[in-house]
């Protein structure tokens, strides 16, 4: 029991050695110009140059160089940003996460509830008019860019239609902290919410009915037919139950990705303050650290995110339990 | 047949089809099949893969619902029609009246949940039963068929048991109602030698604990010389020949009947170099021949074999009627040399 | 029986003619093979519809023009509609063939633009999916094949880069080739040269496509035609070429038509996010971009190049469904 659990530490923390390493690779070692310049930013003073080139260690060896960095990320946490007059990197981080958890967990329940009913709901009526019409509706949510689509949810809501009963309830683009006020942190995050969505309901509807139709040919779907169970039992207890492996791994990966950074393009266009619009204004002022920090600290946290969707997988799958 | 007995049988079926459409042609998997099963009686139903056996068993069960197939015939069931019951009334009949355990017992259990979760599930389906109650039933269940420790049993996953306990709790799952009929699709075909008799006893004694009829499904002779009363011979989807195990080990009368039992190894006397084997394989359903399907690999065919349609049913003794043209043409085959039934035991 | 490497399975005629058939039998697979098809000749068209059907330079700014409507000289920025008539807004759709889908904010004309940013869209997409299935054919070949060290190096490799948000990786890559392009020994690709952006999004979906490769080689590897040919004696590469190859194939071009989708929406968004294709050159996301600001006023600005990408993306989807039933590949892109 104790091996298994040590040799999947071990992983993790390589893994997250290896990407600590990869980011660093990235943003320092690729050829072309001097890491320094990038740091300092665009049209920096050669006095800056020589601070950046100091602090960074830019005149040492790459894993010298390698070392100072993870110092600064994670030990002292004193990366700074040159771009915005030495703001500290990793506070802002932390300012900036609570937005995007709710953006994310909101997003999350939606896409799980709605992903699921479609997903069952196609396969229960396998080939029928039902099942196709979900499908291509699940096909056209995964073909839609998420900040097109934003953009075009709020032309809608905000102006065009803003003024009719439907719509008049939505608050201007912005967030709104729970604490501030719960009733208007929801409003403002609904319709935000809804488009981050929109892609994994596709996503996730169509690889859980696939997973379901595989499934409902398999020989213990037959067994419980034989025992007299309902077609709606036999659908959800045993073979949804079973599918459930599969969705809940790969929604843990998502879900992981997403408080990570990868909601970056919903918090632009609807203008909330989390970790992806902080990476999406450094992009703007080309502010290295800032986005080395976001990159490095959404890896950390897939990574981590991984080790409990493990953790996730050895509830629901009695099988990997034993295998350890 | 038994249709002269005074209680009607618990199972008559009669004349069952089952067909497939697939790009506007009616592909025959199994035509017109006939056979009856009393109380207590253990009937086998035997033949190669792809002879229909398999498909019998799941029309019967009404477990077959792919698009374009096509099931006719009756199978009156205590006086039900189990191929015409509405779907709700078949369902409760499904796994209390009727229950039936497969091939691989690996793959039959949701792999998700406990052993003893799923045969509770089953009572509680069928029983007014608490939770507890039904828990108390499985354990005892499992306990009658063998299975050691079986309150902890119960509560293990279906990966962790051998393949012997799986069957078990497989069968102890099927009888968890009483059924009256149990259909077993090869129960010991993924088994080993040692685990197959043991289960084979199980089942022979089902009749005298639970009163259980038996459906043997199983493409082994050797089982069913061991286990069951009566003997149905299917070859490609449709019946070779049909009666007592004794007559029909004794006095095989269809080609194919003697050349299964000759492909059985001897338990005594000189062992052949080379077990005979028939020649050939059998035909697909799309190109089953318009005669006699076994025609082509058989060493009596003659004129009066090929032309449609196939051979009538021929009775040649109490119970034991053939599908062949040699009796009724005065050329019966000789009685089988050698011991009179089983090879085995 | 010996199993001769002459028996082994060959990319035949066979499984690619019946996938055929049964994709010609598709219609919905040959109707977004049609949509496709036009919007390639649509943008390949671009130069000609530029100079001989609206007469404008999409490239140069052209706020104080003016071009001739309903036989009236109108001017392309025009007043705002507000009652000071403060500001300027671009002129919206016109309905002729100048500025059918209206101006940005540079007075260029929109329609012309969305020709040449498709040229754009389409080139970088589907060169980065052909990219990214040669890496990935590469990739997972190598580690299936070879197993062992390679096998682990290559795995753990791709173990990492899969836990790295896709678009953040992308993010990052660009951000840093951006500003001063990439210097590889003499070689020098300048920042807004297309090839930047193509191979970064290819990198970035390697893993997705490797890993199916990688389980689908190791599969083969064990199977008996190969084992008979190593038992022969044959060069491992040759074994590679001509028995793992063939059969890697399929599910190299299933994947196809969904990398390129995917490489598609990354390149709009990188695009979107002013990191992808480099002003003055359009793409479709770049367009998006430009009409961010005229969200409210000229919604056509963003609304057509976001139809656009739909329509590909949602086409090359159906696209790639098709090809996944006609050549009887199961979906493992997204699995392990």
């Amino acid at each position: 029991m104790i091996m298994p659990l040590l040799r999947r530490l071990g992983q993790t923390v390589f893994v997250l050695f290896g990407i600590s390493a990869l980011v660093f690779t990235v943003f320092f070692a690729t050829p072309g110009a001097d890491p320094t310049a990038r740091i300092a930013g665009r049209n920096a003073a050669p006095q800056t140059m020589e601070k950046v080139r100091k602090e960074y260690g830019f005149d040492r060896p790459l894993p010298v160089q390698y070392a100072i960095m993870m110092k600064k990320l994670f030990i002292t946490r004193d990366l700074a940003s040159y771009a915005n007059r030495g703001e500290l990197v990793v506070p802002e981080i932390m300012r900036a996460a609570p937005v995007t958890l709710s953006l994310v967990t909101g997003a999350a329940i939606i896409w799980v509830v709605l992903s699921i009913a479609m997903g069952v709901i196609a396969a229960a009526f396998k080939d029928s008019w039902i099942d196709r019409g979900l499908m291509i509706l699940g096909l056209v949510g995964i073909s839609i860019p998420v900040f097109w689509l934003g953009q075009v949810v709020n032309l809608i809501t905000q102006n065009r239609y803003h003024d009719t009963w439907l719509f008049s309830w939505v608050p201007g683009l912005g967030y709104v902290p729970f604490s501030q006020s719960p009733s208007g942190w929801f409003l403002a995050l609904v319709i935000p919410w809804c488009v981050l969505a929109v892609m994994f309901v596709g996503i996730y509807s169509r690889i859980l009915r696939a997973d379901l139709v595989a499934i409902m040919g398999e020989d213990f779907i037959r067994t419980a037919r034989a025992k007299g169970l309902s077609p709606t039992r036999v659908l959800l207890r045993h073979g949804l139950r079973t599918a459930l492996i599969t969705f809940v791994s790969l929604f843990g990966m998502d879900f992981a990705q997403l408080v990570g950074g990868g909601a970056l393009l919903t918090e632009v266009v609807f203008g909330l303050p989390g970790v992806g619009r902080l990476t999406y204004q450094a992009l703007n002022s080309l502010d290295l650290p800032l986005i080395m920090a976001t990159v490095m600290y959404s890896a950390v946290f897939v990574v981590l995110a991984n080790a409990l969707v493990d953790a996730a997988y050895l509830f629901l799958d009695p099988r990997v339990r034993d295998v350890g | 047949m038994l249709a002269n007995t005074p209680a009607p049988p618990l199972l008559e079926v009669r004349d069952l089809c089952v067909s497939f459409t697939s790009r506007g042609q009616v592909i025959p998997i199994v035509e017109n099949i006939s056979f009856s099963i009393g109380d207590r009686e253990i009937l086998g139903l035997v033949g190669e893969s792809g002879s229909g056996k398999s498909i019998t068993a799941m029309a019967l069960m009404g477990l077959i619902d792919a698009p374009g197939v096509h099931v006719t015939g009756s199978a009156r069931f205590r006086g039900r029609d189990l191929l015409a019951l509405p779907d709700r009334q078949l369902r409760a009949l499904r796994g209390r009246e009727v229950a039936m355990i497969f091939q691989d017992p690996m793959t039959a259990f949701t792999p998700v949940y406990t052993i003893g979760w799923q045969i509770d599930e089953q009572l509680r389906v069928h029983q007014r039963l608490s939770r507890r109650q039904a828990r108390a039933r499985t354990v005892e269940l499992l306990g009658e068929m063998g299975v050691p420790d079986p309150a902890n049993t119960a509560n293990r996953y279906p990966h962790q048991l051998s393949g012997g306990l799986r069957q078990r709790a497989m069968i102890a799952m099927a009888l968890s109602c009483n059924p009256s009929l149990l259909i077993a699709d090869e129960p010991t075909t993924a088994l080993d030698v040692t685990v197959q008799a043991q289960i084979l006893e199980l089942m022979r004694n089902l009749r005298t604990t639970y009163g259980s009829s038996v459906l043997l499904i199983t493409h082994d002779m050797g089982v069913v010389a061991e286990t069951c009363d009566s003997t149905l011979v299917l070859y490609s989807g449709r019946v070779a020949e049909t009666g007592t195990t004794r007559d029909l080990f004794a006095h095989p009368q269809h080609p194919y009947t003697a050349a299964l039992l000759a492909s059985i190894p001897p338990m005594s006397g000189p062992r052949p170099d080379r077990l005979p084997a028939i020649p050939g394989g059998p035909p697909q359903p799309m190109e089953r021949p318009v005669g006699c399907a076994f025609a082509p690999r058989c060493a009596h065919t003659h004129a009066t074999c090929l032309p449609a349609p196939p051979p009538r049913f021929c009775t040649v003794g109490p119970g034991h009627t053939v599908a062949c043209v040699l009796p009724a043409e005065g050329a019966p085959l000789p009685p089988r040399s050698g011991s009179s039934t089983s090879p085995v035991l | 029986m010996m199993t001769k490497p002459s028996d082994t399975p060959r990319p035949s005629a066979g499984p690619w003619a019946s996938a055929l058939r049964s994709l010609l039998r598709n219609r919905s697979a040959l109707a977004s093979f049609a949509v496709l098809a036009l919007i390639v000749l649509a943008c390949l068209c671009a130069p000609f519809y530029a100079h001989h059907i609206a007469h404008t330079d999409p490239f140069v700014s052209n706020v104080a023009g003016t071009i001739v409507l309903n036989g009236q000289e109108t001017d392309i920025m025009q007043p705002n509609d507000n009652p000071l008539h403060l500001g300027l807004s671009p002129i919206g759709p016109t309905g002729s063939t100048t500025y059918l889908l209206g101006a940005d904010s540079q007075g260029r004309d929109i329609m012309a633009r969305l020709l040449y940013g498709g040229r754009n869209s389409l080139l970088i997409s589907f060169s980065a999916a052909v990219l990214c299935l040669v890496m990935a054919g590469v990739v997972g070949i190598s580690a299936g094949f070879f197993g062992g060290i390679t096998d682990m190096v290559l795995s753990r490799l791709m173990d990492i880069m899969w836990a790295v948000p896709v678009y953040l990786f992308a993010i990052s890559l660009s951000i840093v080739t951006i500003t001063s392009g990439l210097r590889i020994g003499p070689f020098v690709i300048e920042a807004d040269n297309l090839l930047i952006p193509i191979v970064i999004i290819a990198l970035v979906y390697v893993p997705y496509a490797a890993r199916p490769v990688r389980g689908r080689v190791i599969a083969l590897r064990q199977a008996e035609f190969v084992t008979a040919a190593k038992c022969l004696g044959v060069p491992r590469w040759r074994i590679v070429l001509r028995d793992i190859l063939p059969n890697v194939s399929t599910t190299l071009v299933v994947m196809g038509p969904l990398l390129m989708a995917m490489a598609l929406l990354a390149e709009s968004a990188l695009s979107f996010l002013s990191i992808g294709v480099q002003a003055p050159a359009a793409s479709w996301g770049t367009i998006i971009l430009d009409g961010e600001g005229l969200i409210y006023t000229r919604p056509m600005v963003a609304i057509a190049p976001g139809l656009a990408i739909v329509a590909v993306v949602l086409a090359l989807n159906i696209l790639g469904d098709g090809l996944r039933d006609a050549l009887d590949v199961r979906d493992t892109s997204r699995r392990e």
